[in-house]
């Protein structure tokens, strides 16, 4: 138990700070239907990576990370500007046309240096298992920065996320600053703990807390409570899963929270947990 | 009633107390392939214990990040690894993670075997940044050297010694038992090998230089345009041009590899594809260094002499 405690702890750690954030940007995801956004802002963030490698800086390094938000600024001005398309055509089809292109373009430039890709699979494949408690706080200082501001214009996003698909009755003059805002915020957060965590995890925490919890309650605040809730629960097990039965961290936590989905979509049918 | 539970009690704890001094005195080494592991037992035998993180199939560049890893390296006396930026994707992450004092960088429980070795492939003059950061070290691959073995060898025992005295006598005499050894089937492979007039091979990844140096294999062209990069449709047609003015008749691909590149070529041009292992325990049958090495020499020589 002690060798656990040892070796788990900061993971642990690293999963609380995850499921807390993420199930938050989860909800609104989800509302706005914009499922494959952090897909789509992760291979932004890749691509400004891969840019900034073939522009001789290292990977890791602060310039490194300003060229990949920069990414992210780009991506979130252009998600914002394209929500005036949605009458026209699904948000859902631009962010994969725009992960596809961002994806395909850090290849094609990773094609002119040695072992570019292994970049690019580093980046997507990262372990929350090899966490360490300096990167947690690192991570912790990151949430906390993005959490506030969230806190700050949380009526503002959360009118934008209730009204998405109709913005007709908004006006985009209004909208614009608060979904760039959600963009650059959901983008700054990916860029922090895609290197820690890896790309499936992240998505995991992202949409099956709060798909779970939009299966029984509708309430933003209340999908927010019980999906963090059950993010940190259902992480935890994964992460003892994986240690006592060895088993890869991050596949097992992927699974861990596909389990409870299913869980989760059974009870739904039952009448006494709907609605609660 | 109460003397003979203590008489168990103290019987137990000696017990306990000698069964544990025997289990510490055995070095516990952690080496990240196959081959470094292979080895160390050759020269530790009965006195260490030896795990070897990267399995013999496995990619040692890529390895998914299990918690048993950090357990067994935190228990570890001696981290033994390959180098040349071979595990660079995770070996930093899990010694971070283990906290183990004793592996860390220059520490005496931490031994990096390329130091000792002689690197190929080393990028010359002015390095142009197109030309990727990994190798700037050298091919990492040079396990695959019979000669290097004995190299990466005597560094290891010396680093047993180091850290286990005692048995001094017992190591020095591993090693010249695996060095004799090794010199023995070296000239055997050699001799084998040396019968063969057109030794000419494409590769798909840089993998094999070490073993082609050793036994005067010439190879003529990497499927990969760049290592790690797939081949571009006119790289592929240069390649196939390659193979078919020098007349090659072997293509070589590591067993971990899975691409359909060298299928292709090996359809357009007759060439034949051999799957040989880059590590031990890369096929069933490489079981050991030596069985590693005996199967891919006699692998090159059927395909060799059969084409």
């Amino acid at each position: 138990m002690a060798e656990f405690f040892t070796f788990m702890s900061a993971p642990a750690a690293g999963c609380i700070i995850l499921s807390i954030i993420f199930t938050y940007f989860g909800c609104h995801v989800l509302k706005r239907e914009i499922i494959f956004v952090d897909l789509s802002m992760a291979q932004l963030a890749a691509l400004g990576a891969t840019v900034a490698f073939i522009m001789e800086i290292e990977l890791d390094t602060p310039e490194s990370l300003i060229i990949s938000v920069l990414f992210i600024l780009i991506g979130g001005a252009f998600f914002t500007w394209t929500r005036s398309f949605t009458h026209r055509v699904p948000q859902e089809a631009i962010i994969g046309i725009v992960y596809i292109v961002a994806a395909s373009t850090a290849l094609l430039l990773s094609s002119f240096s040695v072992h570019g890709d292994e970049h690019l699979k580093t980046m997507l494949s990262g372990s929350i298992l090899w966490v360490t408690w300096k990167e947690v706080i690192r991570l912790l200082v990151v949430s906390v920065i993005v959490a506030v501001l969230l806190g700050i214009y949380h009526k503002k996003i959360e009118e934008q996320s209730l009204s998405y698909k109709n913005l007709r009755t908004t006006g985009i003059s209004s909208f614009w600053k608060w979904d760039f805002l959600f963009y650059v915020l959901l983008g700054i957060v990916i860029v922090f703990f895609i290197k820690t965590a890896g790309i499936f995890t992240i998505f995991t925490f992202l949409i099956i807390p709060a798909t779970c919890a939009a299966l029984f309650v509708s309430q933003l605040v209340k999908q927010f409570v019980i999906g963090s809730t059950l993010a940190i629960t259902v992480s935890f097990t994964g992460l003892i899963l994986s240690f006592y039965l060895d088993l890869p961290t991050g596949a097992t936590l992927v699974c861990s929270f596909g389990i409870t989905f299913f869980i989760a979509l059974i009870l739904s049918k039952f009448r006494f947990f709907s609605e609660v | 009633m109460k003397k003979q539970s203590l008489t168990i009690y103290l019987s137990f704890l000696f017990f306990f107390l000698t069964v544990t001094s025997v289990q510490a005195k055995k070095l516990y080494i952690v080496t990240t392939t196959t081959d470094i592991a292979s080895i160390t037992r050759e020269i530790g035998g009965d006195f260490i214990s030896v795990d070897s993180i990267a399995k013999g199939p496995q990619d040692a560049h890529y390895i998914q990040a299990k918690p048993s890893y950090m357990v067994k390296l935190n228990r570890a006396d001696l981290l033994i690894y390959q180098g040349l930026q071979l595990e660079i994707e995770w070996l930093s992450f899990l010694i971070e993670g283990a906290r183990n004092s004793k592996v860390r960088p220059l520490q005496p429980g931490h031994l990096d075997l390329s130091s000792v070795i002689e690197p190929l492939e080393i990028p010359i003059g002015d390095l142009d940044r197109s030309m990727g950061h990994i190798h700037t070290q050298g091919n990492p691959h040079y396990n695959l050297s019979p000669s290097n073995a004995i190299i990466m060898a005597n560094a290891i025992t010396d680093q047993l010694i180091l850290l286990d005295q005692d048995n001094e006598i017992a190591y020095r005499k591993n090693l010249d038992k695996f060095v004799s050894s090794i010199n023995d089937r070296l000239s055997n492979w050699k001799s084998r090998l040396n019968k063969i007039l057109n030794k000419k091979v494409v590769v798909f990844h840089r993998t094999w230089i070490y073993l082609f140096t050793e036994f005067g294999i010439d190879q003529i062209g990497t499927i990969e345009k760049l290592p790690g990069i797939p081949p571009t449709p006119m790289h592929l047609a240069k390649i196939k041009n390659l193979i078919e003015q020098n007349n090659v008749r072997v293509i070589i691909q590591a067993s971990y590899y899975h691409s359909e590149f060298p299928n292709l070529l090996s359809e357009k041009t007759g060439a034949k594809i051999v799957v040989l292992p880059a590590f031990v325990g890369g096929v069933a049958e490489a079981t050991n260094y030596f069985s590693t090495i005996e199967y891919i020499v006699t692998e090159l020589e059927n395909a060799f002499s059969s084409s």
